[in-house]
C-alpha cells in the first residue's frame, strides 16, 4: 500500500544524518522538476 | 535481514519516494500514451477534412476530446503528488535550515549537497554522451541502408538494361555458392584418409574462385566505366546474403533484392 511522505516528521528527519538528509532532498527537488515536467507536457497537450 | 535497519526513517522515506516514483513512471506512461493518441488522431482529421468527411471528423473531434479529458484527470493527481513531495520538501527544507545554524555543520551539509548535485549532473551528462551516441550509430545505420538501397537499385537497373551483366553476377554469384559448398565438404573430410579428395575440393574451389573474381571484376569495371554507384562491398554483401533456391541449387538475385 502507498504510504504517504508525510509520515516522515520533522523530528524523524532531524534524527537522520546530514548524507541521508542531502540524499532525500535532492530526490525530492528531482521529483518535483520530474512533475513539472510532467505537468508542462500535459498543458501542452490540453492547448494543441 | 537487518530489520532495524529497515525501518530507519531514512529507510521508509527512500521507500515511499521510491513508491512515488514508480507512481510516477505509470502516469507519465499512460499520459504519453493519450499524447501519442491525440497526435494521431489530429493527423486522421486533417485528412477526413480534405476529405470532406463530417461524419469521420465529428468522431475524431470526440475521440480528441476524451483523450484530453482523462489527460486532464492525469494531470490533477500528478498535481496531488507535487503538492504533496511539495510539503516534504519544505519540511526537509526547513531541517537543513535548522542544521546550518550550526557553521560546522552548514560547511559539512553544502559540501555533501555540491558533491550530490555534482553526482547528479555528471549522471545527465552520461546519459545524454549515452543518447547522442545511440542517435549517431542510429543515423550511420540509417545512411548504410540508404547507400545499400541506392546500390541495389543500380544494380536492378543494370541487370534489367544488360543481361550480359546479369549473367556475371549470376555467374558471381553461383561460383561463390559452389565455394561455399566446397569448403562445407572440405570440413567433413579427414585430412589423411581422404587426401586425393581434398585436393580435387581445392583445385575446383581454385576455379570457382578464379570464375568469380573474373565476374565481380567484369561488374566492377562496367561500373567504373559508367559511374555507377556499384561498389566491392556491395557485390560481397550480395554474396554474403544470397538467398540460395534449394530446387535448382543456384542463387536467386531477384530474392535478395526483395530483401530491401
Amino acid at each position: 500500500m502507498e504510504e504517504k511522505l508525510s509520515i516522515i516528521t520533522e523530528e524523524e528527519l532531524k534524527q537522520m544524518s546530514i548524507e541521508e538528509i542531502a540524499d532525500i532532498k535532492v530526490e525530492t527537488e528531482n521529483m518535483i522538476h520530474r512533475l513539472n515536467d510532467i505537468i508542462d507536457m500535459c498543458n501542452e497537450a490540453l492547448n494543441s | 535481514m537487518d530489520l532495524e535497519k529497515l525501518n530507519t526513517s531514512y529507510e521508509i522515506a527512500k521507500r515511499n519516494l521510491e513508491s512515488k516514483k514508480r507512481i510516477i513512471e505509470n502516469k507519465e506512461k499512460d499520459i504519453k500514451e493519450k499524447i501519442d493518441d491525440i497526435t494521431i488522431a489530429q493527423g486522421q482529421k486533417v485528412v477526413a477534412q480534405r476529405q470532406n468527411d463530417v461524419s469521420k471528423l465529428k468522431e475524431l473531434e470526440k475521440e480528441i476530446e476524451l483523450k484530453k479529458q482523462q489527460i486532464e484527470k492525469f494531470k490533477k493527481s500528478i498535481e496531488e503528488i507535487k503538492e504533496e513531495v511539495e510539503m516534504f520538501q519544505e519540511r526537509i527544507d526547513k531541517v537543513v535550515e535548522e542544521i546550518k545554524e550550526n557553521p560546522e555543520m552548514k560547511q559539512h551539509i553544502e559540501q555533501v549537497l555540491a558533491k550530490r548535485y555534482t553526482r547528479d549532473i555528471r549522471d545527465i551528462n552520461k546519459n545524454k554522451k549515452e543518447i547522442e551516441r545511440k542517435i549517431e550509430e542510429e543515423k550511420k545505420k540509417r545512411e548504410e541502408t540508404e547507400k545499400k538501397i541506392e546500390s541495389i537499385e543500380t544494380i536492378q537497373k543494370m541487370i534489367k538494361e544488360h543481361p550480359s551483366m546479369k549473367n556475371h553476377l549470376q555467374g558471381m554469384l553461383n561460383a561463390n555458392h559452389r565455394i561455399k559448398i566446397a569448403n562445407d565438404k572440405l570440413t567433413k573430410l579427414d585430412s589423411i584418409k581422404d587426401k586425393s579428395e581434398i585436393d580435387k575440393i581445392k583445385e575446383s574451389i581454385k576455379e570457382e574462385e578464379k570464375r568469380l573474381n573474373k565476374n565481380k571484376d567484369a561488374i566492377l569495371l562496367y561500373a567504373s566505366k559508367k559511374k555507377l554507384k556499384i561498389t566491392k562491398e556491395i557485390l560481397e554483401d550480395i554474396m554474403k546474403n544470397s538467398v540460395v533456391d534449394k530446387k535448382t541449387n543456384s542463387v536467386k538475385i531477384r530474392r535478395y533484392i526483395k530483401k530491401y
